[in-house]
């Protein structure tokens, strides 16, 4: 076969055609990239998810077959939702997410599904993986989606704040402490370094570690680092990704688009003050020396952040009346709740001063009644039964033990205060059987640990400790035991309901008797 | 004395090309029935949550690049594999055609043809997104009752142009006894162009003068990208018809494309074959469509025409090789 220069001119040609397409390919998909930076991909690195990936090249593929194939899936979703099966629906909807990965809705609705209908099916002890998968979905897929969509922050701020850090949720608590082991740096490698590191644990949990800086300058004072924020508590996430979020929809003016965005700011600004508001509640996590549980304590460095949005938030709504009186509300439910704060931590006179700036003092209502009434979880007392106040006495004397030995003292001391409060008012109703002393409560208490601790090798010192921690439970004529007192132990459905969960009191009920 | 014109013949056979890719019944039924996907297209968008206009938009971008697909497979097998299975290519290739020229001439003529039919394609969706759009669902309510209800100048334009096209070309087919789909897919390029004038001019109120109103001009982006993404296509087909029949020719065309949606959506796979096989992705832009800053962006449409212009000249300049050496 003979090669003419026509033929050699081709072969340049091909070449030169070629090779020029493929150079310029790469700066074609940054342009195309640019074209639209709020729905370009963060990195390829999650294309890996088989829904989206088959859903990047199927969705232009299929033409006009998408719109009737998502309109069967769409129909198919809801009809198993109707019938219950949500983890038909589940599956169902990776393969939706897949052909819509543009559409912020599907995300949303996908993750609701996960997070609230699927757990409500399941024991309060199967739920939190269901919760964490959602979360994954929003963080790690929704939002690799498309990064510029506020309301996936929104969502995800939600389901830290709100599902993990709320109340509302029979599981709230295993959703708590949960959470805080996964993020607990326990593990340590053969040198007693942690097996993960801190940068490790924010890049696994996706948290940027400069915005984390600036969230918690912004809060806790220019002095502040994200290392402040503890990450085992849920609304510290809740916190940064409605603080990120809003920073994401603040960049520029709202998109005709977009309609929505000045709500979904709203929203989040409203996150960002419930997260802080959470975090003053429990954001201070006590590891249990015991076992690897948790308490969750007020955190008292928020209450200006705290203060300085409800009196923001009082400036904003000015004009709104129904929104301003909420507000006004809250602020001085504030006060009252710091007043609590402060008894826990065993600072009394700025309790009194918080009380009275809370105007509840001039009402009459004492701070021993508000905290009695805090520990019981009751409007008044007109509904407690003596076995509730045991229950609750209990509760205060296992916390106060458990916070002794994880040696907050401080801690331990304000919580012996509200026990004594608590216990003096409901012995000042003449009509009430009272109740036993609070240091024959938590002797009983500490007694029976003790056996406990001293039966494994492992826990013995911790007992020796604990005997010294309260020397008169253990001298030679033994006072009353937990069964002599009648205070119930802890049982385990209590705890996963969350009913030793008291707002502003942390979960302070994980020691218990029979958790050593 | 008539000048010899060194171009004449490739006209020539460019123009009876795309004579002959329109004539085809299986063009003229594919775009029709993506005209109809585009104006059901409203409708069946029933799960959009609140992005009717966006999802619109997204399925009509991906469902023109599918039927630019489909048409560019149904044009280029069938015009070059009739010429060589009747073995008249033989005789056009001794005199006056170089085997190139007759390439490039099919592939003009091809490619004539598809710029057609995605203009018709770009114009209809163009049409239907406005009258879809969540500008009709602020207005008026219900989707979907607002195309037959409510945007006059859409409905008039495209429904009343689209049926003057088929009345003209069913008259022309009467009158000579054929030729009703040729005449009937070029009719509909005036008609969708005057369709989609007098919707630019009217707004979806029925006020004169307010220009382009609900008329998306990432669209327009779309349906240049598509014309691109179909003249790689082209080009492959083409090349690949020379050799292989015409199933064999349509599969590794759809693959060709599947394969370069796939590259461009995996951000690099194996190194050669994300570099050799084209990028499909970069000329889609449905995807994007649900990010506010899109915007229309003619140094990317620019760029983008020189990435396909360099595999198009790869593609048939690999035919021309291919061709001169074969024998038919």
């Amino acid at each position: 076969m003979s090669v003419s220069w026509r033929d050699i001119f081709l072969g340049v040609l091909l070449v030169v055609g070629a090779t020029g397409s493929i150079l310029l390919r790469p700066q074609l998909a940054r342009e195309r990239a640019a074209l639209a930076p709020e729905t370009a991909r963060v990195s390829g690195e999650e294309l890996e998810a088989a829904g989206v990936a088959v859903g990047s090249v199927l969705g232009p593929a299929l033409g006009f077959f998408r719109p009737l194939t998502l309109n069967f899936l769409w129909l198919r979703f809801d009809a198993l939702q109707k019938e219950g099966r949500f983890f038909e629906a589940a599956s169902l909807a990776t393969v939706i997410s897949g052909l819509q990965p543009r559409i912020p809705e599907v995300w949303t609705y996908q993750a609701w599904n996960l997070g609230f209908n699927i757990t409500r099916a399941l024991t309060p002890r199967e739920r939190y993986q269901w919760v964490d998968e959602a979360i994954c979905l929003l963080r790690d897929r929704g939002l690799d989606e498309n990064p510029g969509a506020a309301q996936l922050y929104r969502y995800l701020a939600w389901f830290f704040f709100f599902k993990i850090d709320g109340i509302t949720d029979e599981a709230n608590l295993l959703y708590k402490l949960s959470f805080a082991r996964e993020l607990d740096d326990v593990t340590v490698t053969s040198d007693g370094a942690p097996a993960r590191s801190r940068q490790d644990l924010l890049k696994e949990w996706r948290l940027d570690a400069r915005f984390l800086d600036h969230v918690a300058r912004r809060h806790l004072g220019s002095l502040a680092s994200g290392a402040d924020l503890d990450l085992r508590v849920a609304s510290v996430h809740g916190l940064y990704w409605a603080s990120r979020g809003l920073h994401r929809a603040s960049r520029g003016p709202t998109h005709p688009r977009r309609p929505a965005e000045r709500w979904e700011r709203f929203l989040l600004r409203r996150y960002v003050v419930g997260s802080l508001d959470q975090l003053l509640d429990h954001g201070r996590v006590v590891r249990s020396a015991v076992r690897d549980t948790y308490a969750f304590a007020p955190d008292l460095r928020l209450v200006d952040a705290v203060q300085r949005a409800f009196d923001e938030d009082m400036v904003s709504f000015r004009d709104d009346e129904t929104i301003f009186a909420e507000v006004q509300t809250a602020r001085e439910q504030l006060y009252q709740r710091v007043a609590l704060y402060m008894v826990l931590e065993n600072r009394r006179g700025e309790a009194r001063e918080w009380w009275s700036r809370s105007g509840s003092a001039t009402g009459g209502a004492t701070l021993e009644r508000f905290l009695a009434l805090q520990v019981l979880r009751l409007e008044d007392r007109e509904g407690a039964t003596r076995e509730l106040a045991l229950a609750r006495l209990a509760y205060l004397a296992r916390g106060v033990l458990g916070l002794s030995l994880a040696a907050e003292q401080r801690l331990a001391e304000g919580v012996r205060l509200v026990a004594h409060a608590f216990r003096e008012d409901w012995n000042a109703d003449p009509g009430a059987v009272p109740l036993p002393g609070v240091e024959d409560a938590i002797g009983a208490i500490a007694r029976a640990w003790a056996l406990r601790l001293d039966a494994s090798e492992s826990t013995r010192a911790l007992g020796v400790r604990l005997r010294g921690l309260v020397p008169a439970a253990f001298g030679v004529v033994g006072g009353p035991t937990a069964g002599d007192l009648r205070l119930p132990a802890p049982r385990s459905e209590e705890d996963a309901r969350g009913v030793t969960f008291i707002p502003g009191l942390g979960t302070l009920g994980p020691e218990s008797e029979e958790a050593p | 004395m008539n000048t010899p014109r060194p171009l004449a013949p490739l006209v020539v056979v460019a123009a009876n090309t795309f004579g002959e890719v329109v004539r085809q019944p299986a063009f003229a039924i594919v775009l029709v029935a993506t005209l109809v996907a585009l104006a059901l297209t409203p409708a069946l968008s029933l799960f959009s949550l609140g992005q009717q206009t966006n999802v619109l938009s997204d399925f009509g971008l991906s469902t023109l690049l599918l039927s630019a697909l489909i048409l560019t497979c149904v044009a280029s097998g069938n015009v070059v594999r009739r010429e060589i299975e009747a073995g008249t290519v033989s005789m056009l290739l001794v005199k006056p055609l170089s085997p190139e020229t007759f390439l490039v001439a099919k592939f003009i003529g091809v490619l004539g043809a598809l710029v057609a039919a995605v203009f018709v394609f770009t114009a209809a969706l163009l049409l239907a997104v406005r009258a879809g759009s969540d500008l009709g669902a602020h207005r008026h309510g219900a989707v979907g009752e607002q195309i037959a209800a409510h945007d006059v100048p859409v409905l008039f334009g495209a429904f009343g142009f689209f049926a003057l096209a088929i009345v003209l070309a069913a008259g022309r087919s009467y009158r000579r006894g054929r030729g009703f789909c040729g005449a009937l897919v070029v009719l509909c390029v005036p008609a969708f162009g005057g369709a989609l004038a007098l919707a630019a001019l009217v707004s979806p109120d029925g006020h004169v003068g307010e220009l382009c109103v609900g008329l998306d001009p990432i669209l327009v982006q779309g349906g240049v990208l598509a014309v691109l993404a179909t003249a790689v296509l082209a080009a492959f087909a083409v090349t690949c018809a020379l050799w292989l029949g015409r199933g064999a020719t349509f599969l590794l065309t759809a693959l060709l494309f599947l394969g370069g949606l796939w590259v461009g959506a995996s951000d690099g796979g194996p190194p050669a074959v994300a570099t050799l096989v084209p990028d499909f992705r970069l000329f889609s832009v449905g995807d994007l469509v649900y990010g506010p800053d899109l915007a229309f962006d003619a140094s990317y449409l620019g760029r983008a025409s020189l990435y396909a212009a360099g595999f198009v000249v790869a593609f048939l300049s690999l035919g021309a090789l291919s061709v001169r050496h074969k024998t038919y």
